[in-house]
């Protein structure tokens, strides 16, 4: 059992806490990271992955603070950055190679390595392809490959299904929910279903604070009787819906429009109806609504 | 490491723009020597061979100015700084990799002037004494043509590790490719620049102890280089090579 825990972590860059007094304890699976831009997901990251040290408190693996394990905590650790430009004069292969080195993997068990996971990731016929000619998606794929090179007991993802296809996205929350088991996982996403389909529970951060954390269970509940469903063919009302309330969809049907709505208080409409809330709900009313998703 | 190495060297050798500029260096290498004399044959080789260092600084700086620079834009830094390895080898692997990168680009174009010269008299003369060669007229040199080539395969080898350590320096402290490209090519490049001026007011045998003369060892021949100034040439080479490359791991690792 792996256990990493977050103990009262503050990082101030000038005069902002990007993370503000974090505690939060992890053991073997999935992690969603939840939170806008800004909220303080890739300082917690970076700290995690030991890119940078906290201002104040620390974070221990398995009993140890990860900064005296120094380099025995790197070696069980694997990372995927959000933007990530592999050399693109190197194939697929040989960035794999290249990060194998670096990660203290060589010979016969990087070579078996390596073909196992471009395998796994859909990439072994394209192997020794230029990596600048591959796809966004493709790309992507390498970047997992080589955070899984080392089978990493902590394997932080940063956006890891941007860029990839339904198909592809498909086939890395499986992968995931594979190798789920003896390894702590945290994805870092603004896709919300990949959360909600494989992470057993999921961090919400705002203002670099850990605003929740819990199972899909516990974050759901606390939203029953807080989302609602509103029928109206009335597009003055559509406005004036959109105006009071925090609107999280608007579909548009052949003779009306339906709202999903979520607010505190009951909605005074007569075609209002509570509906079972969805994680995007979740995400919608804790932190402020941007963009309204008209369908 | 040595696979890291290797890599390393395919990462900043192999690009288009370096064979293109790599490929016009040999062929300006090869016709830059003229059939006159054998002894003016000969002394066009070393002439030429320094003649050429604006093309060695160039190709060597277009080689590792980007070295860390890429690393930073493609975000590449941070996955490498979180491997076991990463921050313990990766500096050192870039500083092999460069050193040898410069040290084949260096070589290749010296060695190529050398072919161009050698070949014109069947690699006959290669006992002559500098000292019958116009370019080393003055310092009564009894080093042989041949003995000075290697002496020179020698320095431009140390000289290129050294120019390596302070383009990868540069370029960890850099946000951009361009910076290590002029600073570096500036600081290689300033001897060979004022060493006219300098040579008008007497001074010229001060630049005995910049490193570009040091790797091209025929000036320090040229210009009688006592045997201080050549420990002393020695001993920056060590400390660029030595330190240089500790600096380049502090700027790396460090938090950004």
């Amino acid at each position: 059992m792996n256990i990493l825990e977050i103990k009262n972590l503050t990082k101030i860059y000038g005069k902002k806490n990007a993370n503000d007094n974090i505690s939060v304890s992890l053991e073997n699976g999935v992690y969603g990271l939840l939170g806008p831009n800004g909220a303080g997901k890739t300082t917690l990251m970076k700290q995690i992955t030991t890119l940078t040290k906290p201002t104040k408190g620390k974070i221990i693996y398995n009993g140890k603070n990860i900064n005296d394990l120094g380099n025995n905590y790197r070696d069980v650790l694997g990372y995927l950055p959000q933007e990530f430009g592999v050399y693109k004069n190197f194939s697929a292969k040989q960035f794999l190679q290249y990060v194998a080195a670096l990660k203290g993997l060589s010979g016969q068990k990087a070579k078996e390595k390596i073909d196992k996971l471009l395998n796994l990731v859909g990439l072994y016929e394209v192997r020794n392809k230029a990596v600048g000619k591959f796809s966004g998606g493709m790309k992507r794929r390498v970047g997992i490959a080589q955070a899984l090179l080392n089978d990493p007991k902590i394997l932080v993802l940063d956006e890891p299904t941007a860029g990839l296809d339904p198909q592809e996205r498909t086939r890395f929350r499986n992968l995931l929910s594979q190798i789920s088991k003896d390894k702590i996982i945290i994805l870092s996403t603004h896709i919300i279903s990949d959360i909600e389909s494989i992470a057993k529970e999921t961090m919400m951060l705002k203002n670099g604070a850990m605003l929740m954390k819990g199972t899909h269970q516990d974050i759901l509940s606390s939203m029953k009787g807080k989302v609602y469903s509103i029928k109206t063919d009335q597009e003055n009302e559509v406005m004036e819906i959109q105006n009071r309330y925090k609107v999280i969809n608007i579909q548009r049907g052949v003779h009306d429009v339906t709202l999903r709505v979520v607010s505190e208080k009951m909605i005074p409409y007569p075609n209002s109806e509570a509906v079972e809330p969805s994680f995007e709900d979740v995400y919608m009313f804790y932190f402020d609504l941007e963009n309204i998703q008209e369908v | 490491m040595g696979t890291l190495i290797k890599l390393e060297l395919r990462k900043m050798l192999f690009k288009k723009r370096v064979f293109i500029v790599w490929a016009g260096a040999l062929f300006l290498s090869f016709v830059s020597i003229r059939t006159f004399s054998i002894e003016e044959t000969y002394a066009d080789l070393f002439s030429k061979g320094y003649g050429l260092v604006p093309l060695m600084g160039l190709l060597m700086f277009m080689v590792f100015s980007g070295a860390y620079t890429l690393e930073y834009h493609s975000n590449m830094a941070g996955l490498i700084n979180t491997t076991k390895n990463g921050k313990k080898e990766i500096v050192s692997a870039k500083s092999v990799a460069a050193g040898i990168g410069a040290s084949i680009v260096n070589l290749s174009i010296f060695l190529t002037v050398c072919l161009s010269a050698l070949t014109k008299y069947q690699f006959e003369g290669l006992g002559l004494p500098l000292k019958n060669l116009w370019y080393f007229g003055k310092s009564g040199s009894s080093i042989t043509v041949l003995q000075m080539i290697l002496m020179m395969i020698i320095t431009i080898i140390m000289g290129s590790f050294f120019f390596a350590q302070l383009g990868l320096f540069l370029s960890s402290i850099s946000q951009s490719a361009t910076i290590p490209f002029i600073f570096g090519g500036f600081i290689m490049g300033l001897p060979y620049i004022i060493e006219g001026f300098l040579k008008q007011i007497g001074l010229a045998t001060y630049l005995t102890f910049t490193p570009l003369w040091g790797m091209m060892s025929c000036q320090l021949i040229r210009y009688q280089a006592s045997a201080i100034t050549i420990m002393i040439l020695i001993g920056i080479f060590i400390v660029g090579i030595v330190f240089l490359p500790k600096l380049t791991y502090k700027a790396f690792t460090k938090e950004k």
